[in-house]
Parts: structure tokens; C-alpha cells; sequence
């Protein structure tokens, strides 16, 4: 009962707010950010011949939690930003202030709601691709294996933000996908290319 | 003795929909009936004219939550104060009683 109350306050507060909408255009941001960070860091170990799991998990888990953290604390700060602006501008209309009011609460709660979704939820989905490197830390498989598997689930969790773009804008998903994808693949070129000249 | 129907004038931001915002309303205790009409509205606000219709209606409480909502009362434009007497509400009970019992 408690949680059927919470769980329909808190749906009316992002209802309100109209926070998704704000949200989902970070969460791609963002985790396409952090897609191409791991990709960076796969590609740019491999060149310099540092090719142990344990230093890739290492080093990408470092880079979530500080994604996270930035993501997080920057979407809080700029939605409530904006929020509180919003507010006051709506307390000039009304002619009345609007503490206490669904308003009030939800210039607290839409922030809160932009930093999981926008902050933490696209270091959660960047983690993912390490995984592979994480199943090589546990001896299953070798560290090429993990590699090409990682650079795979880069390109398809790249390919699906894409395709989640395409279904906001209402357009083709796979041609968007397949956009995206050819960004990262391009950006792995780069990284190589890279790799190579600096031998 | 109780109000049974009132009319406001009220301005409100654009949300909570309208429809949103009436279905808020109706949940109050006393509260069967509310009907609204939007009269005017700007970029951030709407005017709407506001029908609230039940038995012994708490305008104290309708306040607090029309006010909850965001929303600002401008005026109060009709007002319909039923008074329930005596005779009509024993027949009431009568009836209600003679029903329960046909039942069983």
C-alpha cells in the first residue's frame, strides 16, 4: 500500500515535471560519453601493450564512478537551476508564492530524478561493457577473447542509444543506430590510427 | 445544513492538466462532482470557471487543496447551501432501512 502511494506520488511528480524528457536526452549523452571513454581506454592500453584485465576493470570502474559522480552532482545542480527559475517565474504569474504546492516539491524531486536517470544510470550502462574484462579477471576467458568482446559490446550499446534516439525522435531506428555506431567506429579508427603512429 | 454546490473563479499554471487537477478535487470526502471550463489563457496561466457540486462540502478543505495544486481561488460566484429537514431525512432513513430489510 505504502509502496502503490509512494510509487504513484513519485509518478505524478515526474508527470508534473516533465522531467523525462530532460532526462533521456542525458542519459544518451552521457552514456555515449562513457561508451567512448572505455573505448578510449581499451584501444589505448592495447597500443601502449598493457593488455591485463585487471588493470582495464580497474581503470574502467574508475571512470564509471567518477562519471557517475560528475553526471550525477551536474544534473542535480543544473536541473534544480533551472527549476527554481521556472518556479519563480510561475510565482510572478500567479501572483503568489508556491511553497507548499505540487510545484515546490517537484522543483526537489525532478532534480533527483535527472541525476539517477541522466547521472547514475549511464555509468551503470557504461560498467556493462567491461564486463567481458571482468570475466576474464575470473580466468573464463583469455584477454584477446575479452577485447573483441568488449569492443563489440561497445558497439552494440552504442548502436542501441542510437536506436533509442531514433524512437525519440519517432524516426528509423536502425538507421539511427547504425549513425551512432559508425561514430564510435570511427572513433576507434582514430584511436588505432593513433596507436600506430605514436610506435 | 450544508453547501452543497459552489462556483470559483480560480487561475492555475498549466500543471496539472485539467483533467489532472479536477480528479484531485473529487477525491476529497464530500466532493461528487466537479466540472470546470477554462475561460482564458497565457503563456504560463489559465482562468477557468470551477463547478463543485456534493453533500456539506468543506470550502476550508477544497481551499487547501485547490492551493496544493498551485492554483489561486480569485472569487467565489455562486454559492447553493442546502438545508436537509428533519422529515426528509427520517423518510430518508425509513427508506434506506425498508430497502436493507426487502434485501435480506
Amino acid at each position: 500500500m505504502l509502496m502503490s502511494t509512494t510509487f504513484d506520488w513519485l509518478r505524478k511528480h515526474i508527470r508534473i515535471s516533465g522531467v523525462i524528457t530532460v532526462a533521456r536526452r542525458w542519459f544518451v549523452t552521457n552514456a555515449f560519453d562513457g561508451n567512448l571513454s572505455i573505448l578510449g581506454l581499451i584501444l589505448g592500453t592495447r597500443t601502449v601493450g598493457i593488455i591485463d584485465p585487471r588493470v582495464i576493470v580497474g581503470a574502467g570502474l574508475g571512470i564509471c564512478l567518477a562519471l557517475a559522480i560528475s553526471q550525477s552532482t551536474g544534473n542535480i545542480l543544473v536541473e534544480r537551476a533551472e527549476r527554481l527559475r521556472e518556479l519563480k517565474d510561475l510565482e510572478d504569474s500567479m501572483l503568489r508564492g508556491l511553497d507548499n504546492t505540487v510545484h515546490s516539491s517537484t522543483a526537489t524531486t525532478a532534480p533527483l530524478v535527472a541525476g539517477i536517470i541522466g547521472g547514475a544510470a549511464p555509468a551503470i550502462y557504461t560498467f556493462l561493457t567491461l564486463v567481458p574484462y571482468v570475466i576474464a579477471v575470473l580466468g573464463i576467458v583469455d584477454e584477446t577473447t575479452a577485447f573483441y568482446g568488449s569492443i563489440g559490446t561497445i558497439l552494440v550499446s552504442i548502436f542501441l542509444l542510437g536506436a533509442l534516439l531514433g524512437r525519440i525522435s519517432r524516426g528509423n531506428l536502425l538507421i539511427a543506430g547504425f549513425k551512432m555506431m559508425g561514430v564510435g567506429i570511427v572513433t576507434a579508427l582514430i584511436l588505432l590510427l593513433l596507436g600506430v603512429f605514436s610506435r | 445544513m450544508g453547501l452543497s454546490k459552489i462556483v470559483l473563479d480560480v487561475l492555475k499554471p498549466h500543471e496539472p492538466s485539467l483533467i489532472e487537477f479536477c480528479r484531485e478535487l473529487v477525491k476529497e470526502r464530500g466532493l461528487e462532482k466537479v466540472s470546470v471550463i477554462a475561460v482564458e489563457m497565457d503563456s504560463a496561466t489559465e482562468s477557468l470557471k470551477m463547478t463543485v457540486e456534493g453533500t456539506d462540502i468543506n470550502y476550508n478543505k477544497l481551499e487547501e487543496v485547490i492551493k496544493k495544486l498551485g492554483a489561486a481561488i480569485h472569487s467565489v460566484d455562486e454559492v447553493i447551501i442546502e438545508k436537509v429537514s428533519r422529515h426528509s431525512s427520517k423518510q430518508a432513513t425509513h427508506e434506506a432501512s425498508s430497502e436493507a430489510h426487502a434485501k435480506t
